[in-house]
């Protein structure tokens, strides 16, 4: 082998090294999967069977103690009409947001098909707490304003319609992006038939759009069932006060509402929100599985659109005004109030730092924000972190640990945060751990909460890198180190702040998990909230709100930016980087490269 | 940083191939198996014993429908499988052993590989994507881009190193994907159906561009696909797949020309089987009783695939479509030998040539007319004639 004169350089190999083949390889990766699903199970199961047990103990005694409260009837029949209505609605109006924007010329572009995920950006508490000042009686902002105007209406939040009506524009975007999704690999010739056969753009949507969608729109249904029945900011804010009793309060005034605070009735009520919850699940599982694909053509989407033609204006405002009302309104609320020293209503009134002071003048205040941000930097970066390992440890090894990898980081999604927050109390804050009052027990109960988020977010992207890549790479002589920095890496790097991006906002917006985990000695911006929002000072209550909405804004923008780097832009809307099958369309492409 | 594989290997290597000048051999491939286990505990053996070599600047082509072994053979070449049985030498070095436990992974091999979804990085430019394995082997980064360059005009890319990968055509990233297969000069390279993914026009051009650029650079490669032309228009020598197994190998003109079996010869291109008993010789030509009648073939063709034209002996016959005349009319004169009086049942005019499906009592003819300006007619009565020479033998019955 002395012979060919090739002037080039040679792979590196340590000489007269042969590797024996597979095991070995991975291995340091492997054992670093493995202790991570191990503690992140640990974190999962202990306190989750801990808190069951306490209950299994409790007997029928227990049940029977909690079923006889005074409020629990009023909560059963409050929580399920709320969640069924709002579920109802919400989808309704996500599904009419995701047609008009996908399959009509009332379409606002790219951009309009991302307005309705803008409030998922927010702080849900800003929007809810927005609301109060905009339709409280007498003195929100729209009830001047209708005044002024001289219609008779005093619009009140604090009512059921009212507190329906928040929580249908804080969860319209989880029904939005399964309908968008399923609008996209809807084969558009569906519709098109249907138009050809004379019906009109309206009678299309009805009878053969939204007929087409149904999986979809199911799958909508179950996820804003569970995230109503899951969220504790809105509820907070706008159904003590009219008491509409529901079950996410409940449970977290169990323990922060009482002294001695009663541990087996937020127990007793976790186990119930979680088996429905599951029970949730497992029931959207089964219709998916049962009717699944039944629609989706192999014609990709992007086909006609239908002209609405003098309706275009009015559909298109039920865009604008959702991102108002969602959005716009409230922030702007927000702003006004937390500006004024007092509060009348009216839209000029004396202007003033002195929110803001309270906030930032009080060492609790600047703490607060301090450890808001460590938690939605240092927590929310590792959990990620954590999330995109075991998302790629499960996509690239189809063992045993892959599959428990991938399953782990998602079992969580289907306990929801008040659970964990009861549940973390009575495992971790008393003895042996006495981590109680630690900003360990508060960073583990976000990680546990938001890894499913995590995860998820970051899947997408894992599962979109091909495998020739990373083949093409060894091929061409790199190392499995190599390999993972230069290519993996780089490549599913803007899903990961996507996914930062997405855990941070939650952290910081956070409350449940806050109020009942943390102590002023570690609180975070929304316990500070809270604490805030029962001694009834608006004006420093708007001035919190919005300084989470300015701690996750930027932010956001910053990670969405990184998150469509140069080459992404660069690309044209490939949505899988699998360069393959790039159907000729050659002469138009040739001049527009040549032309830059 | 350079390595030199121990000596006692290559020598081992050479001996095991006596033919021809072995210090030449790249590949060498020696009773390799590869069995996959499917769902529900059914084995396929993709890769059946399988013995090859490979000497500097050939193209073998592995050639076979999918699912015959030929894509799992590649990516065994590559490191990307591992066989169950057998030795892999590659540039000299012996990669994968079974008996001593050796198997390198992909980085540790002289190799690279053009996928078939070319596989480009698209969070870098062209030119990076070709910089990338020499990067990778320690070359400093303004030399390697300059050589990536030069790789990226050399197929025909000039000006489009800036661009990223996923902002351009299929054609162009199929180019590039050929320079960054190239630009580390490999041993071997390995191309995994490289030309499926564009149009019939893209294909053919591309297909030229490879054999420029083989004159040019003078690699060596095993080509893996499922299209005969293809393959004939790249190879050097083509390895016919099937089941996990070769069956035939031999450079494009005999495999086409003599195919050794029916499948090889139905595989590429179109074939006219006739199954039949020996009954005669006549001068040089051996008689055939079958559906046509008596067809007489060279006894030449029987040395060629080693077959004995003994009496009585059952042989399949084969006829290319091309080498059958067609001419009108059919009066019945002195029937020639080797010819027939057949019906055109139907006709199919493909610009290049006509194509006649023509049947007799017995049996149906497929003849293609080259120079046919003016086509004959379905139902027209015709001639048929086709010389002793095209009338091949594929083997017994």
């Amino acid at each position: 082998m002395s012979s060919p004169a090739r002037a080039r350089p040679r792979r590196r190999r340590a000489s007269g090294t042969t590797r024996v083949r597979l095991g070995a390889r991975f291995s340091a990766f492997s054992v670093l999967i493995t202790i991570l699903v191990g503690l992140t199970a640990a974190l999962i199961a202990y306190p989750i069977g801990l808190m069951s047990w306490r209950v299994i103990q409790g007997g029928s005694d227990g049940w029977a103690k909690l079923f006889d409260e005074f409020w629990f009837g009023r909560m059963a029949i409050d929580t399920t009409i709320v969640v069924v209505t709002t579920s109802v609605l919400a989808v309704a109006l996500a599904a009419l947001l995701a047609w008009v924007n996908e399959r009509t010329d009332a379409g606002i572009g790219a951009v309009g098909d991302a307005l309705p995920l803008l409030p998922l950006l927010l702080p849900t508490v800003a929007t809810a707490m927005g609301w109060v000042l905009l339709a409280i009686p007498n003195v929100g902002f729209l009830n001047g304003i209708l005044n002024g105007l001289g219609i008779p209406w005093d619009l009140n939040i604090y009512t059921l319609p009212g507190l329906i009506f928040v929580y249908v524009l804080v969860t319209v975007p989880y029904a939005y992006l399964p309908i968008l999704a399923a609008f996209r690999t809807l084969d558009p010739s569906l519709e098109e038939a249907a138009r050809v056969s004379g019906a009109g753009p309206l009678k299309v949507f009805l009878t053969v759009s939204v007929r087409a969608i149904a999986p979809a729109m199911l799958a909508g249904l179950v996820l804003v069932g569970a995230v109503t029945l899951s969220l504790y900011s809105v509820p907070v804010i706008l159904a003590t006060r009219p008491g509409i009793e529901m079950l996410s309060v409940r449970i977290v005034s169990a323990i922060r509402g009482r002294f001695p605070p009663a541990y087996d009735i937020a127990g007793m009520l976790s186990i119930l929100l979680a088996m429905v919850l599951l029970g949730l699940w497992l029931l959207q599982r089964r219709s998916l599985a049962a009717r699944r694909f039944a629609t989706v053509g192999t014609r990709g989407a992007g086909g006609s659109v239908a002209r609405l033609g003098k309706w275009k204006w009015p559909f298109r405002s039920v865009i604008l005004f959702y991102i108002a009302f969602s959005a716009v309104l409230p922030v702007a609320a927000l702003v006004l109030v937390s500006l004024q020293t007092f509060w009348s209503g009216d839209i000029i009134g004396e202007w003033t730092w002195d929110n803001y002071l309270a906030v930032f003048g009080r060492s609790l205040g600047l703490s607060a924000v301090r450890n808001s941000a460590f938690h939605a930097l240092v927590t929310g970066g590792l959990t990620v972190l954590v999330a995109a390992s075991m998302m790629i440890y499960a996509h690239r090894r189809r063992s045993l640990l892959g599959k428990l990898s991938q399953g782990i980081a998602l079992v969580p999604a289907a306990i929801t945060n008040t659970v964990f927050g009861v549940a973390f109390i009575l495992a971790f804050a008393g003895p042996p751990f006495r981590l109680g009052g630690t900003t360990l027990i508060l960073a583990l109960a976000f990680f546990v909460v938001y890894l499913p988020y995590a995860s998820i977010a970051t899947e997408v992207s894992v599962a979109s890198v091909d495998r020739s890549l990373e083949e093409a790479s060894s091929l061409s002589g790199a190392t499995e180190g190599r390999t993972f920095r230069r290519i993996l890496i780089p490549l599913i790097l803007p899903g990961i702040f996507a996914a930062w991006a997405l855990v941070l906002v939650r952290i910081v917006g956070d409350l449940s998990l806050a109020v009942m985990l943390a102590t002023p000695n570690t609180a975070v911006v929304g316990f500070l909230l809270i604490d805030v929002w029962e001694a009834g000072s608006f004006g420093v209550v708007a001035a919190l709100s919005l300084i989470m909405t300015a701690m996750t804004v930027p932010v956001v923008m910053v990670m969405l930016w990184l998150g469509r780097p140069r080459w992404k832009r660069a690309d044209r809307g490939q949505k899988r980087w699998r360069p393959a099958a790039a159907t000729e369309d050659q002469g138009t492409r040739r001049e527009t490269v040549a032309a830059r | 940083m350079t390595v030199k594989s121990n000596d006692s290997e290559t020598s081992h290597a050479e001996a095991s191939d006596a033919t021809p000048a072995t210090d030449t051999v790249r590949v060498e491939v020696s009773e390799v198996d590869k069995t996959f286990v499917r769902e529900g505990g059914e084995e396929v053996r993709a890769v059946d014993d399988i013995n090859l070599s490979l000497h500097r600047e050939e193209i073998l082509v592995l050639l076979g429908p999918s699912g015959c072994g030929k894509s799992t053979l590649l990516r065994c070449l590559a490191g990307l499988e591992h066989p169950d049985r057998g030795r892999i030498t590659i540039g000299g070095d012996v990669v994968f052993d079974h008996g001593r436990g050796i198997s390198l992974p992909p980085n540790e091999r002289d190799v690279n590989m053009m996928f078939q979804s070319y596989a480009l990085w698209p969070h870098m430019t062209l030119e990076s994507n070709v910089a990338y394995p020499l990067r990778v082997r320690g070359v400093k980064k303004s030399v390697a881009l300059r050589q990536a360059s030069e790789y990226l005009d050399l197929v025909g890319l000039t000006g489009l190193g800036r661009q990223y990968a996923g902002s351009v055509s299929g054609g162009q990233a199929q180019r590039a994907a050929l320079a960054r297969t190239l630009i580390s000069e490999p041993a071997v390279a390995l191309f995994d159906e490289p030309l499926s993914n564009v149009d019939a026009k893209v294909r053919a051009r591309l297909r030229a561009e490879l054999r420029r650029l083989h004159k040019e650079v003078g690699f060596t490669a095993v080509y893996v696909t499922h299209d005969q032309i293809e393959a004939m228009g790249v190879a050097s020598r083509i390895a016919v797949m099937r089941e996990g197994r070769i069956a035939q190998l031999g450079n494009p003109v005999d495999v086409y020309e003599t195919p050794h079996d029916r499948y090889s010869a139905q595989f590429i291109g179109e074939a006219n089987l006739y199954p039949g008993t020996v009954s005669s010789r006549v001068d040089d030509d051996v008689v055939v009783d079958t559906d046509l009648g008596p067809l007489r073939a060279a006894a030449r063709n029987f040395d060629l695939v080693g077959t004995d034209p003994a009496l009585g002996g059952e042989v399949t016959l084969m006829i290319r479509p091309e080498y059958i005349r067609v001419s009108r009319g059919g009066d019945g004169g002195t029937p020639e030998p080797n010819s027939w009086r057949a019906r055109i049942e139907s006709s199919l005019y493909a610009g290049s040539h006509t194509e006649y499906v023509c049947s007799l009592e017995g049996a149906d003819v497929l003849v293609w007319e080259m120079a046919a300006p003016v086509p004959l007619s379905e139902g027209e009565v015709v001639t048929l004639t086709a010389p002793s020479w095209a009338v091949r033998v594929v083997g017994p019955r």
